[in-house]
């Protein structure tokens, strides 16, 4: 399968081993040095910001090649370390973005940086590991930190309750990831996943044991990635979590989920893959769909973009679902341009405040365009792009998608799809409308950080030329996904 | 004399799995007893492996099974802070009182 280079196994792991020990500093220092002092929360995110730049840099500056460590336990490789840049990233954006919020909203609280940073942790492990145990390790220590970010605003019932439901079905999602794991175990013997792609799984001789085992494990990562039909703790969550973590919801622990699920499915379960394609296209066409009509009725902009969100997913499953090459580099293409369009749009949500309350309704943002024009017109490109509007960046991501599944003779497939995204289109253009061309009685002037204006042009922006570069980014994705040789 | 195969791990386990799911989705009471039911789930789960350990003769699901142990403890303390936080707030542990958002 992949080339297996001599390095050390210690320079495969070097950035979560690095990203451990910064945690290890942060703790005591969290606790021994007035950890909930208002005036010094914003050293706490400096803090965990250059911890997260020091994990990029030693992600960035190591071994690039395909190699195993700790007794086939861990794996690196170029596409893992493409996704642990990315989740980086978005992860000290995310952390850029939400200092306004959590000084609005109280949450000026040392243990909000500490736990993203465990989760982050825990994804970085995720998509490195080579086996089952690694992995659930990886996604329970992900899970565990973000179950308790949902939870982060103690006193608002809203906030608990989605920690409340994200904790019983994200175990819920668990155990059914661990039964799946133990039957796999005792099929093969084995839960390694290159030992598993070798010889292990046998395509003639597939019992209904390891069917069932496979569609347990399938169905738990989907419901990580909040796929229909287990997406119905999504809307929820993401409405009464804090919004700057609904913002990190919404981008980085996806990423992670996406890398992990490629993993599996092009890795473990090639060998087999007539087990999953049905499946992963079925759950891809049904949340593009869910996510579609879901929206259709929202009126809080979170909880609209939850089942955007959904239906985004959904585009990825389709891509995935095809078993190829060019299913795999169109999922990391529409995951890239996903996550950048998703901090601009979140970026913008965490901007609007007025008189220290945040304004969630969509209604609320009538007549923008006339008191905040910059605003307006950021989200509006990013709408647009989201909704498929050529030549956006969201139309290149979901053109790459369809020209994948046409080109591997899933014409009737790509149509549906097509359905569904633009049926999609219209609550993305209905937020547009609202901004334009409703009129409202109060207007009122965004004041936020230029760190966020910054980041919102620059988002808006690569959206809006990414026409011009997106060859360049193509042939980026292909050669990074050659890592999996199918 | 019966003799206790795999066979019979395998079915007492999945017996428990599902007393566990049953117990999550119709339990219409109390959050606790979804904790519970969860525990229950993470313990099928910990029969099979070693179960599959010993018939297979291989260390690496007992392994296994310690770790969803230690996993297990975390997870149960994590959700009885998050029902601990959800009580102060609501006043009551009850799965229909978890109803403030909809739609």
């Amino acid at each position: 399968m992949n080339s297996v280079s001599n390095i050390s196994d210690l320079s495969i792991a070097l950035p979560e081993i690095f990203l451990s020990l910064w945690l290890l500093i942060f703790i005591p220092l969290g606790v021994y040095s007035g950890g909930n002092k208002l005036n010094r929360q914003s050293y706490f995110s400096i803090f965990s910001i250059i911890g997260l730049l020091g994990t990029l840099f030693f992600l960035l500056m190591g071994d690039h090649r395909a190699s195993l460590g700790f007794y086939d336990l861990v794996v690196t490789d170029k596409l893992i370390i493409y996704l642990k840049a990315l989740i980086l990233f978005a992860a000290i954006i995310v952390l850029i973005i939400s200092e306004r919020y959590r000084s609005i909203e109280n949450l000026y609280i040392f243990e909000y940086p500490l736990l993203i940073l465990f989760s982050i942790l825990g994804m970085l492990v995720m998509l490195s590991s080579n086996n089952f145990i690694t992995l659930y390790l990886g996604l329970e220590l992900q899970s565990l930190a973000l179950y308790v970010l949902a939870a982060a605003k103690k006193d608002s019932l809203k906030s608990s309750e989605a920690g409340l439901k994200y904790f019983i079905l994200g175990a819920l999602a668990s155990g059914f990831f661990l039964f799946g794991v133990s039957l796999l175990f005792g099929i093969t013997g084995t839960t390694s996943f290159t030992i598993l792609s070798f010889n292990y799984l046998n395509p003639n001789e597939v019992s209904l044991l390891l069917i069932f085992s496979i569609i347990l494990i399938i169905s738990s990562i989907a419901f990580k990635l909040s796929i229909a039909p287990f997406h119905m703790w999504t809307p929820d969550v993401y409405e009464g979590a804090p919004t700057s973590i609904t913002a990190y919801f919404a981008i980085v622990p996806k990423i992670a989920a996406i890398g992990v699920l490629m993993r599996i499915l092009y890795i473990a379960f090639i060998d087999i893959n007539f087990i999953w394609l049905q499946l992963v296209l079925v759950l891809g066409l049904l949340s593009i769909f869910v996510g579609a009509f879901g929206a259709l009725l929202q009126k809080n902009i979170k909880r609209l973009l939850a089942y955007s969100a959904i239906s985004n997913i959904g585009y990825i499953f389709l891509a995935l679902s095809l078993g190829n090459q060019l299913g795999l580099e169109s999922s990391l293409l529409y995951i890239t341009i996903y996550a950048i369009s998703s901090i601009g749009v979140f970026t913008f949500i965490l901007s609007m405040e007025k008189d220290n309350i945040m304004l969630e309704n969509i209604s609320s943002y009538a007549g923008l365009s006339k008191s905040n024009p910059f605003y307006a017109v950021c989200l509006g490109i990013l709408l647009l792009s989201m909704a498929g509007l050529p030549p956006l960046a969201g139309f290149i991501a979901k053109f790459y998608v369809f020209k994948a599944v046409i080109t591997s003779g899933y014409l009737l497939t790509a149509i549906i799809g097509i359905i569904g995204s633009v049926i999609s289109a219209y609550y993305y253009l209905n937020i547009i409308k609202v901004m334009y061309l409703d009129d409202s009685d109060e207007s009122f002037i965004v004041e936020s950080k230029v760190s966020m204006k910054i980041i919102l042009f620059t988002s808006s922006l690569f959206i809006l030329t990414f026409i011009i570069f997106a060859d360049n980014i193509i042939n980026f994705m292909t050669y990074i996904s050659r890592a999996i040789i199918l | 004399m019966y003799q206790i195969s795999l066979n019979h791990y395998l079915i007492l386990s999945s017996i428990i799995f599902t007393i566990g799911i049953f117990g999550v989705f119709l339990n219409r009471k109390n959050l606790i007893i979804i904790l519970m039911s969860i525990e229950l789930m993470l313990l099928a789960v910990n029969i099979n492996f070693i179960a599959f350990s010993t018939h297979l003769n291989l260390i690496f699901g007992q392994v296994f099974a310690l770790f969803v142990l230690t996993v297990a403890a975390a997870e149960a303390a994590i959700g009885l802070a998050i029902l601990v936080v959800f009580f102060r707030s609501r006043g009551s542990i009850a799965v229909e009182d978890a109803n403030s958002m909809k739609g």
